[in-house]
């Protein structure tokens, strides 16, 4: 062996220890990326499932006062709303429908404006019907209360105060498939989530 | 004489590694931790609408956009700051409400706190190889230029000659 190869061994074995270094951070990164929470757009957030329900009071459209915690003992359903959204435009008519459903039992809607203006929420609902309380003062703390990302979203709360499902998108919410999930939810009591698409 | 001369100056050029390496080290310290003095509540605000994701946007903080939730979040930091809540609780209040990757900021401990571990080991890593390779350098270019005594008379009788002729 001439004295420049044997020279050269234990610097080829130091360039491979070097690469498997190399190559080994690099396969942490790639576990780590893997590991790693990937979830980049909040389309769908449902931390709030299962949760209490953040209690909230303010103005409605009417000058009147609505408190969340009068509410304990009635079903809430919580509908987050704007007048320039498509979704929130598709799925009205069945709040409406679900609202003349409940008349005379312990189904209460409410709607919380987001990201709109007084007038415009008032020409929604009297465009598209509807009589329930719409909240119009700090709305923008209680949609972050409620984790919500974009209209329209819409909550149910069981009469213990709890967040049995969150709806993100138009949809997917019915009068009948909120009936159904206060039908499951009276005998089971489980919490649920759903998603689809929102804000438009 | 000459030897002396030649162990002060390696001595000498050890020490100003030595202390470039701590000046680096001190200058890197007191820029990660140092105080900058007390923030005014716009700075605060800006800063912390800088750490929280947009929930609705892709890698975008509530800082840069400007749909609806973004714009909500900023007004409701901003409360929270004029109320004088800490950065510390702000942040868990968007982490409880949106989950753990609300904020842009990887966690420093646990798991995650390899993210800011495996890039310190890996320059620590790199700026020791780069070393080792220096010195390696500097050993092979010392034997290439040392003259061997056979090499001296060599040259030393070739002047010579050429003198005579």
């Amino acid at each position: 062996m001439s004295e420049e190869s044997a020279d050269a061994t234990p610097r080829r074995r130091g360039a491979a220890i070097a690469a498997v270094g190399v190559a080994a951070v690099l396969a942490l990164f790639i576990v780590l990326l893997a590991l790693s929470d990937t979830q980049q757009t909040g389309a769908v957030n449902f931390e709030i499932v299962g949760q209490p329900a953040p209690d909230f009071v303010g103005s409605t459209l009417d000058g009147d006062t609505f408190d969340l915690r009068s509410e304990r003992g009635d079903w809430v359903v919580l509908n987050f709303f704007a007048s320039w959204c498509v979704g929130c435009r598709v799925e009205h008519p069945e709040l409406v429908e679900l609202a003349e459903r409940h008349q005379n039992d312990n189904v209460q809607l409410v709607a919380v404006m987001f990201g709109d203006t007084e007038a415009a929420a008032r020409d929604f609902f009297r465009e598209l019907g509807g009589d329930w309380p719409a909240m119009v003062e700090d709305t923008g703390t209680i949609a972050i209360d409620y984790g919500v990302t974009a209209v329209p979203e819409t909550v149910l709360i069981a009469p213990s105060g709890r967040v049995i499902q969150k709806w993100i998108g138009g949809n997917g919410v019915t009068a009948d498939v909120i009936d159904e999930v206060i039908l499951l939810a009276s005998g089971a009591g489980a919490p649920t989530a759903e998603g689809e698409d929102g804000d438009g | 004489m000459a030897e002396s001369r030649a162990s002060f100056r390696d001595q000498w050029r050890w020490l100003t590694w030595v202390l470039m390496a701590i000046v680096a080290v001190a200058v890197l310290v007191v820029g990660a931790t140092g105080d900058a003095g007390p923030q005014s509540d716009g700075e605060r605000v800006a800063d912390l609408a800088g750490t929280i994701r947009c929930p609705q946007c892709r890698g975008q903080s509530v800082a840069e956009s400007n749909v609806t939730i973004a714009r909500e979040i900023r007004a409701d930091i901003r409360q929270r700051v004029a109320a004088g809540e800490s950065d510390d609780a702000i942040r868990q209040v968007y982490i409880d409400r949106y989950g753990r990757s609300v904020v842009l900021t990887p966690d420093a401990g646990g798991f995650t706190g390899l993210v800011w571990i495996v890039p310190v080991v890996a320059a620590g890593c790199a700026v020791a190889a780069i070393g080792l390779a220096f010195r390696r350098w500097q050993i092979e270019a010392a034997d290439v230029a040392s003259a061997s005594d056979e090499d001296r008379e060599l040259v030393a009788r070739l002047r010579a000659d050429r003198n005579e002729s």
